[in-house]
C-alpha cells in the first residue's frame, strides 16, 4: 500500500508542473504589456511626469528588471530562420513586422538590410525637415511630414496588403516631389530589397525546426524560483504585486481566504449534518413515504442554480417589502462594528449576515450528498454480510449504523476531497450576490480589472488545491478500504 | 443504420413515457426545442401577416432571411409614396387594414415607451392609439412585465431559450465526442494492452515535437491573424493545426515498423495509455474553468457564443470519459469481445462495431445530465456578465439585471423558473432513461 501512496505522490508532481506551466503560459500570453501597465499606474499617481524618451528608457529598465528580456522557457523551439537578432533592435514596435518578414522569407540579412534602408530614408527626410537651409513652403513641409509618417508607419504595418499600399504611396510621394530627391536613392534600394524579400528566397527555412537550449536563465525558472534579488518565486509563495494597488498578492489573499474558508467549512459541516441522517433513513425505508418526499425535495433543490436560489432568498428574506430578517449584503455593519471586540462578540455580529449565504451554499450539496449516500447505502444493504449480520440477531440499529453505514461512507471521502478547492476559492457567484469579501468576490473583481498577477495566482493555487484534494481522497480511500486493488488496470 | 437508430430511440421513448414524470419531461423538452427553433416567429415586433394599403406582406417570415427588406407603397387616395423598411418600421403605430400579430408582439430589443421603468405584469399597462394613451389590449400586454428600458421580459426569455438550448446541446455534443473517444480507448487498452515497439515510441515523440513545430510555430502568425478575424475561423485553423500535429506523430510512429534490424528498437513494451489519459483528465479538471473562459475571452477580444460552447464542452469531457471508461472496463470482460478478438478483427473494428454500442447507452444518460449542467454553467456565466456577448439576452442576463431592482420580482422569478424547469426536466428525463435502460439489461 505504501508503494501505491508513493506512486500516487510521484504522479502528483508532473501534474503540478503542468498546471504551473498552464498558468505561466497565460501569464506571458495575457493581453496588454505588463510594463506599460505598471508604468501607467505609476503615472496615474502623479509621481512621474516624463517625456516619451524617459518613458522608453524607464520601460526598458523595468523590462530588464522584471526579466522580460529573457527567453521564456528552458529551451525554445524556433524556425531555422533566425529571428533572435531582431529582438536586439531597440524599437519594440518594429519587432513584429520584421519578425513576420523573416518568418516568411527566411532571409534575415535581407530583412535587416531593408530595415536599415527604410530607417535611413526616414532619417534623411527628418534631416531635411529639420535643416534650416532649405526654404520650406508649407505645402512642401506637409508632403515631407507625410512621407516621414508613412515611412515610420511602414515598419509597424503587419499585413501584406497594407504594406504594399503604404510602399506605393511613399514611392509616388518621393518620385513626384523633386524636393525629396535626397531620399530617392535609399528608398529605391529599399523597394528593390522588399521585392527580393517577397520572392521568399529561403522559404524552406520556416519548415526547419531549431531547438535552442536557454539554460536556467529564463522567465519560467525565475517565475518558479525567484531571481534571487527581490522576488522569491511562486514556489515560495511570491506571486508578485497586484496591478490594482501594488500590494503583494499573498497579503491581499490571506484575509479573503478566511471568509471563504469559514463559509465552506460551516456549509460542509451543515450539509453533512442534514444529509447523513436523511440519506440513512431514506435508504433504510427505501420507497417509503419519507424516501419519496426527501427524494423529490432533493431533486428540486438540486435543479435550482445557486444564483437563482440566492437571489430568491434575498428577495424573500432581506427585502423591506417582504420579510426583513437578514441584512442584504456584506458581513458587518460598518457603523456599529468595532474590530477590538472579542471573538465571540464579533462572531455574533457576523452571524445574521452569514445565514443566507450559508443556506445558499448548503442546499445544493445537501441534495447531492443525500443522493450519493442513499445510493451507496442501498447497495451495501443488499450485500450478503448484512444478511449475515441480521441472521446472527443484531439489532437493526447496529446492522445499519455499524455495518452498512461504515462502508457506504467511503464515497464521502471523494466528496470531501472535491470540496477542498471550494474552501480556497469560495464560490464566485454566492460571494458576488451577497457581497462577501472572500476569494470568490476577489476573483470576480480581479477579472473585471484584468489584474493578471492575481488571476494567475488564483489559477495556480486553485489547480494545486484541486489536485491535492484528489490526492488526499485517493490516499484516504486506500487507507480506509483495504480491498482496493492497486494495480486494477493490470489484470490480464 | 439510421432507420435502426430511429427505431431504437422510438422504443426507448415508448418506455420513458410510461411514467407521467418522464412523459412530461420529454414533452416539455420538445416544447422548449420548438420555442427555441421558432423564437424569431414567436416573439417579434413585426406582424406575421399584414395588409397595408392594398399590399400583403409577411414581415416576420421575410425578415428571417432578408432583415432590411424595404417596400414602397402608394396611398390610393393621396398618391403619396411611403417607404417602409420592415425591421425599423413602427408597425404598432401604423394604420394597418388587416394584421395578425405574433403570439408575443415584442422583440427582445424593442423598448416600449409606454411601459418603461419596470412595469409589473399585474399593473395597468398602456399603449398608444391614435395619439392617445389608453390601457393596453390583452395582446399588447407584457405578460411577464418589462425591464427598465421597457423591453418585454417574456420575449427575452423566449429568445434566451434558443441560446440556452444551443449551448447546452452543442457543448454536450463536444464533451460527448471527446469523452467517448478517450474513455473508450483508455478503457479498452488500459495500461497493458497497447503494445508498441521502442522505435515507435521514440519516433512518435519526435514526430510530436516536429508536428507541434509545424502546426503551431511555423503557423504562428496564421493562427495569430485568425484570432483577429473571428472565433469560428480560429477554431478551424486551430483544428487544422491539431490535425497536423497529431498526424505527424502518427506517421512517425507508423514508420517505427521499418526498424526491424536492431533488437532493442524492435522490443515491444506495453504503453500506459490509460495512465496518461487519467492523469491528463485530472489536470484538466483541476484547471479553474471560469478563469480560463475569462482569459480566453480576453485573448479573443470579443465575447462570442461559440467560445462559451467550446469551453463548456471542452471542460466537460472528463466527466463523459470517466463514465465511458468505467463502462468499457465492464464491457471488456464480456465474452463477445473476446470472440471478436479471436476472430482476428482489428482493434478499430472492435471498438467501433462492438464496444461503442454497448458503451453509448449509459453515456447517453450521463449526457442528459450534462446538458442540464451546461445550461446552469451558461446561465451562471451570463449572470456574472462573462462569456456571452452583452447584446445577447439570456436567462442569466435577465436575472442579473433583476438583481439590481428587487421590486421587479418578475425579472428574477420568471427567468429563474425557466432555468429551473428546463434543468429539472433534463434531470427527470435522465433519471427515467436510467430506470428504463438499466431494467432492460
Amino acid at each position: 500500500m505504501w508503494i501505491y501512496i508513493l506512486k500516487r505522490i510521484l504522479l502528483f508532481i508532473p501534474s503540478l508542473f503542468i498546471i504551473t506551466l498552464f498558468a505561466f503560459i497565460i501569464s506571458i500570453k495575457a493581453p496588454g504589456d505588463p510594463v506599460q501597465r505598471i508604468l501607467n499606474s505609476a503615472e496615474n499617481d502623479g509621481s512621474q511626469q516624463s517625456t516619451k524618451m524617459d518613458m522608453n528608457k524607464a520601460a526598458n529598465e523595468l523590462r530588464i528588471k522584471m526579466g522580460l528580456d529573457l527567453p521564456a522557457f528552458y529551451f525554445s523551439l524556433e524556425t531555422a530562420a533566425d529571428i533572435d537578432t531582431i529582438e536586439l533592435i531597440n524599437e519594440n514596435s518594429h519587432h513584429e513586422t520584421l519578425k513576420r518578414l523573416v518568418q516568411e522569407s527566411g532571409d534575415q540579412s535581407l530583412v535587416l538590410a531593408w530595415y536599415n534602408e527604410v530607417i535611413s530614408t526616414n532619417k534623411i527626410l527628418k534631416n531635411q525637415l529639420a535643416s534650416p537651409y532649405i526654404k520650406n513652403t508649407p505645402q512642401f513641409e506637409e508632403t515631407l511630414n507625410n512621407a516621414i509618417i508613412l515611412t515610420g508607419e511602414l515598419l509597424q504595418t503587419v499585413s501584406k496588403k497594407q504594406r504594399a499600399a503604404k510602399c506605393d504611396s511613399i514611392t509616388s510621394l518621393i518620385s513626384l516631389n523633386a524636393g525629396l530627391y535626397e531620399a530617392r536613392n535609399s528608398w529605391k534600394k529599399a523597394s528593390l530589397i522588399l521585392k527580393e524579400i517577397e520572392k521568399q528566397p529561403k522559404w524552406y527555412l520556416k519548415w526547419l525546426p531549431h531547438i535552442h537550449i536557454n539554460g536556467l536563465k529564463n522567465q519560467y525558472h525565475k517565475w518558479l524560483f525567484g531571481n534571487g534579488v527581490d522576488t522569491k518565486g511562486i514556489l515560495r509563495g511570491d506571486f508578485g504585486l497586484s496591478y490594482r494597488d501594488g500590494q503583494p498578492i499573498m497579503d491581499r489573499m490571506i484575509p479573503k481566504i478566511k471568509w471563504s474558508l469559514a463559509l465552506a467549512v460551516l456549509s460542509v459541516f451543515l450539509s453533512f449534518l442534514i444529509s447523513v441522517p436523511v440519506g440513512i433513513y431514506a435508504a433504510y425505508r427505501n420507497n417509503g413515504w419519507f424516501d419519496m418526499i426527501s427524494k423529490n425535495i432533493t431533486f428540486v433543490l438540486y435543479a435550482i442554480p445557486s444564483f437563482f436560489g440566492g437571489i430568491l432568498l434575498l428577495v424573500l428574506f432581506a427585502n423591506p417589502d417582504m420579510i426583513d430578517w437578514f441584512p442584504a449584503s456584506g458581513v458587518k455593519d460598518a457603523g456599529n462594528f468595532d474590530p477590538n471586540w472579542s471573538l465571540g462578540k464579533r462572531i455574533l455580529h457576523y452571524l445574521p449576515y452569514l445565514v443566507l449565504p450559508i443556506i445558499t451554499y448548503t442546499y445544493g450539496s445537501v441534495a447531492f450528498i443525500t443522493a450519493q449516500l442513499k445510493s451507496s447505502l442501498i447497495e451495501q444493504l443488499s450485500n450478503d454480510y448484512i444478511r449475515t449480520a441480521r441472521a446472527k440477531g443484531l439489532t437493526e440499529w447496529k446492522v445499519v449504523m455499524k455495518h452498512a453505514l461504515r462502508n457506504s461512507l467511503l464515497p464521502m471521502i471523494t466528496i470531501l476531497g472535491n470540496m477542498l478547492p471550494l474552501a480556497f476559492g469560495g464560490s464566485v457567484i454566492i460571494e458576488t450576490i451577497f457581497s462577501i469579501p472572500g476569494m470568490g468576490l476577489e476573483i470576480y473583481e480581479s477579472i473585471q480589472n484584468l489584474d493578471y498577477p492575481m488571476i494567475i495566482a488564483v489559477f495556480t493555487l486553485f489547480g494545486v488545491f484541486t489536485m491535492t484534494g484528489y490526492l488526499f481522497a485517493d490516499i484516504g480511500y486506500a487507507l480506509v478500504d483495504p480491498r482496493i486493488k492497486f494495480n486494477r488496470n493490470n489484470k490480464k | 443504420m439510421i432507420k435502426r437508430s430511429i427505431q431504437h430511440i422510438k422504443s426507448i421513448w415508448k418506455n420513458v413515457k410510461r411514467k407521467p414524470s418522464g412523459r412530461f419531461a420529454g414533452y416539455f423538452i420538445l416544447f422548449l426545442v420548438f420555442v427555441g427553433l421558432f423564437a424569431d416567429l414567436i416573439a417579434t415586433d413585426q406582424p406575421l401577416f399584414v395588409k397595408y394599403k392594398d399590399s400583403y406582406w409577411f414581415p416576420a417570415f421575410t425578415s428571417l432571411w432578408n432583415e432590411e427588406r424595404t417596400e414602397i407603397v402608394e396611398d390610393p387616395a393621396t398618391k403619396a409614396k411611403e417607404t417602409i423598411q420592415f425591421d425599423i418600421a413602427e408597425w404598432k403605430k401604423m394604420d394597418l387594414e388587416l394584421v395578425i400579430w405574433a403570439p408575443i408582439p415584442w422583440a427582445v430589443e424593442g423598448p416600449d415607451i409606454f411601459n418603461r421603468d419596470y412595469t409589473s405584469p399585474f399593473d395597468k399597462q398602456y399603449s398608444g392609439k391614435d395619439g392617445k394613451v389608453v390601457e393596453a389590449p390583452f395582446i399588447f400586454r407584457h405578460h411577464f412585465g418589462t425591464n427598465q428600458r421597457g423591453n418585454d421580459v417574456l420575449a427575452g426569455i423566449i429568445h434566451g431559450t434558443a441560446i440556452s438550448l444551443k449551448i447546452g446541446l452543442l457543448s454536450a455534443f463536444i464533451a460527448g465526442l471527446i469523452g467517448i473517444l478517450l474513455g473508450l480507448v483508455s478503457g479498452y487498452y488500459g495500461d497493458s494492452q497497447l503494445y508498441s515497439s521502442n522505435a515507435s515510441v521514440i519516433l512518435a515523440i519526435m514526430g510530436l515535437i516536429l508536428g507541434f513545430f509545424w502546426a503551431f510555430i511555423t503557423r504562428y502568425y496564421v493562427l495569430f491573424d485568425a484570432m483577429e478575424i473571428g472565433f469560428w475561423f480560429t477554431t478551424l485553423q486551430i483544428s487544422w493545426s491539431v490535425i497536423v500535429c497529431l498526424g505527424t506523430s502518427f506517421i512517425f510512429a507508423w514508420c517505427g515498423r521499418f526498424f526491424r534490424n536492431v533488437k532493442w528498437l524492435k522490443n515491444k513494451n506495453p504503453f500506459p495509455l490509460d495512465m496518461f489519459i487519467q492523469r491528463g483528465s485530472e489536470v484538466f479538471e483541476a484547471l479553474p474553468k471560469l478563469l480560463i473562459i475569462i482569459t480566453l475571452a480576453a485573448i479573443f477580444k470579443e465575447k462570442s457564443v461559440g467560445l462559451v460552447i467550446a469551453i463548456i464542452g471542452l471542460s466537460n469531457w472528463t466527466v463523459v470519459s470517466r463514465f465511458a471508461r468505467a463502462e468499457m472496463l465492464r464491457t471488456r470482460e464480456l465474452s463477445y469481445l473476446d470472440a471478436a478478438k479471436t476472430m482476428g478483427f482489428s482493434d478499430l473494428r472492435i471498438l467501433y462495431n462492438h464496444a461503442l454500442p454497448a458503451v453509448f447507452t449509459p453515456v447517453l444518460i450521463e449526457l442528459t445530465f450534462l446538458i442540464a449542467g451546461s445550461i446552469i454553467i451558461e446561465s451562471s456565466l451570463s449572470f456574472l456578465g462573462i462569456g456571452v456577448p452583452d447584446e445577447v439576452v439570456t436567462w442569466g442576463s435577465i436575472l442579473s439585471s433583476g438583481r439590481q431592482q428587487f421590486d421587479a420580482w418578475w425579472m428574477v422569478v420568471f427567468p429563474g423558473l425557466a432555468i429551473f424547469f428546463t434543468v429539472i426536466s433534463f434531470y427527470i428525463l435522465g433519471e427515467r432513461l436510467r430506470e428504463v435502460l438499466n431494467k432492460k439489461e
